[in-house]
């Protein structure tokens, strides 16, 4: 397993697909700073850190990129052929993508920052505002790990990019917008998330390992997506 | 050292109600080049995904040097190396890179030299740094067999490898399996639809027809038969075609 993970980081390091998303994150933010959205660093950290939605679609466009290659190139035979189990090469696949996943976050909420700080105006010192940034990250970080898993098991279940892609993007916009009109959902939201997140870890590797190893049919797997997607 | 380096018994494979392979025997001596032969649909594939554990018999023992549990059967399989089907690359890493990945995958370090060496022998050393999506089917297939022969395996499983290879490169495919047979001592495993070439390089026979083993036979039997490999077959499919 330990091969299987270097393998992975390997894989990882050459994946462009984890920097042209962070471009275009960071180029949308960048218009935003340039063109007077935001009047101060901090009303930009600040509001960087409540568009988790971008950050969803961005998870769930990676998801595609990176997590159904080796089904798409079958590739995945030679992890087979060496004797790994399924479960490691599912456990690593899943660790590579939570890993560039969260390269991703973190470079949306550091390089704007470093960008808007020369340029907009603040009233906090440098290191102030990056303590803030980093508690906001923190905090935010295991809900988008367990959205990432949600859509980590979508594209273990479907194993082609744009259908990953698809149910994964359509499944967060119906998300947000149920979780918007019905205002209750947010509350639920907000206390269930640590919650929510810690059992999404846990168990999503577990019952895509189930999946594969049984080979059932992936309607009731995807009707369990869905229905962890809304719980959230 | 053993008579047989891979010993298949009564093995079954069944889709739903259609049946893949139906209670196959084969004994692969080792140190030879064994030829399997069947049309399209006989089994042949699927025979090589089971013994890849890309997918898993319904029922028959499987019997890879000497190991016989399903344990020590995995562990064996990593003296091997797989072809099967299409190249199975990383398009997007340049050829050097595809040979480190399965490297790393394979013991978890890359080592530079003897891929390096690999791409030597396959006949790829000038394109370390061409992307894999970048090359053309002949060197996408020797690229593959780059990647089979990375762990020095002690057999070889390859299904179909000179598909869409010009004339050229199937007799340059040809000359390095003989190679690795006379050097390394690699017992092949072999499937192809062109019996001209499999006549120049195989040592035994399976003849695969529907899912059953027809016929096992070393290539000296037809050699002193004084038909080719051609008639061999074809008169092989008629009196198994009426035996069924």
């Amino acid at each position: 397993m330990r091969n299987l993970m270097k393998a992975e980081l390997y894989k990882l390091k050459k994946d462009i697909g984890v920097w042209v998303i962070v471009l275009v994150l960071v180029c949308c933010a960048g218009i935003s700073i340039f063109t007077g959205v935001y009047d101060s660093v901090e009303n930009m950290v600040l509001n960087l850190g409540k568009e988790s939605m971008i950050l969803i679609l961005a998870c769930a466009i990676y998801a595609g990129f990176s997590c159904t290659d080796d089904f798409t190139d079958r590739t995945i035979i030679y992890a087979v052929t060496y004797g790994n189990r399924r479960f490691h090469i599912l456990l690593v696949k899943g660790c590579r993508y939570i890993f560039g996943c969260t390269a991703i976050i973190i470079s949306y909420m550091a390089l704007p920052m470093i960008v808007a700080f020369p340029v907009l105006e603040t009233g906090i010192s440098l290191p102030d505002l990056i303590v803030y940034a980093a508690k906001s990250l923190i905090l935010s970080l295991p809900l988008y790990w367990a959205v990432a898993m949600v859509f980590f098991a979508i594209a273990m279940v479907t194993r082609k990019a744009s259908v990953t892609m698809g149910i994964s993007v359509a499944g967060s916009i119906l998300g947000v917008v149920l979780a918007t009109h019905y205002s209750t959902l947010q509350k639920i939201k907000e206390t269930l998330q640590p919650f929510c997140s810690s059992l999404s870890i846990c168990i999503v590797p577990l019952w895509a390992s189930t999946i594969w190893r049984t080979r059932i049919s992936p309607r009731p797997c995807l009707k369990s997506s869905l229905s962890s997607v809304l719980s959230m | 050292m053993k008579d047989y380096i891979l010993q298949v018994d009564d093995l079954c494979k069944k889709y739903g109600n259609a049946v893949a392979l139906d209670h196959v025997s084969l004994s692969v001596p080792t140190e030879s080049i064994y030829g399997l032969i069947g049309e399209n649909g006989a089994g042949k594939t699927t025979l090589f995904r089971i013994l890849a554990g890309l997918s898993h018999q319904t029922s028959g023992v499987i019997t890879l040097a000497g190991a016989e549990t399903e344990a020590e059967v995995i562990r064996q399989r990593r003296n091997i190396g797989f072809m099967i089907e299409t190249p199975a690359l990383y398009p997007n890493l340049s050829v050097l890179e595809n040979l480190y990945l399965v490297q790393m995958q394979y013991s978890g370090k890359k080592d530079v030299e003897s891929a390096k060496k690999t791409l030597e022998l396959t006949g790829l050393p000038e394109q370390g740094r061409k992307k894999a999506k970048h090359l053309s089917l002949g060197m996408k297939q020797r690229l593959a067999l780059a990647i089979a022969l990375l762990h020095n395996p002690e057999m070889l499983i390859l299904d179909e490898p000179v598909n869409g290879l010009d004339p050229m490169g199937i007799a340059a495919f040809r000359k390095l399996i003989l190679k690795l047979s006379t050097d390394r001592h690699i017992t092949v495993i072999i499937s192809s639809h062109i019996l001209s070439e499999l006549e120049q390089i195989a040592t035994h026979y399976g003849f695969l027809h529907n899912g059953r083993m027809l016929k096992e036979i070393p290539a000296s039997d037809i050699l002193s038969s004084g038909s080719s490999l051609e008639q061999y077959y074809e008169k092989i499919l008629e009196d198994g075609q009426c035996g069924i």
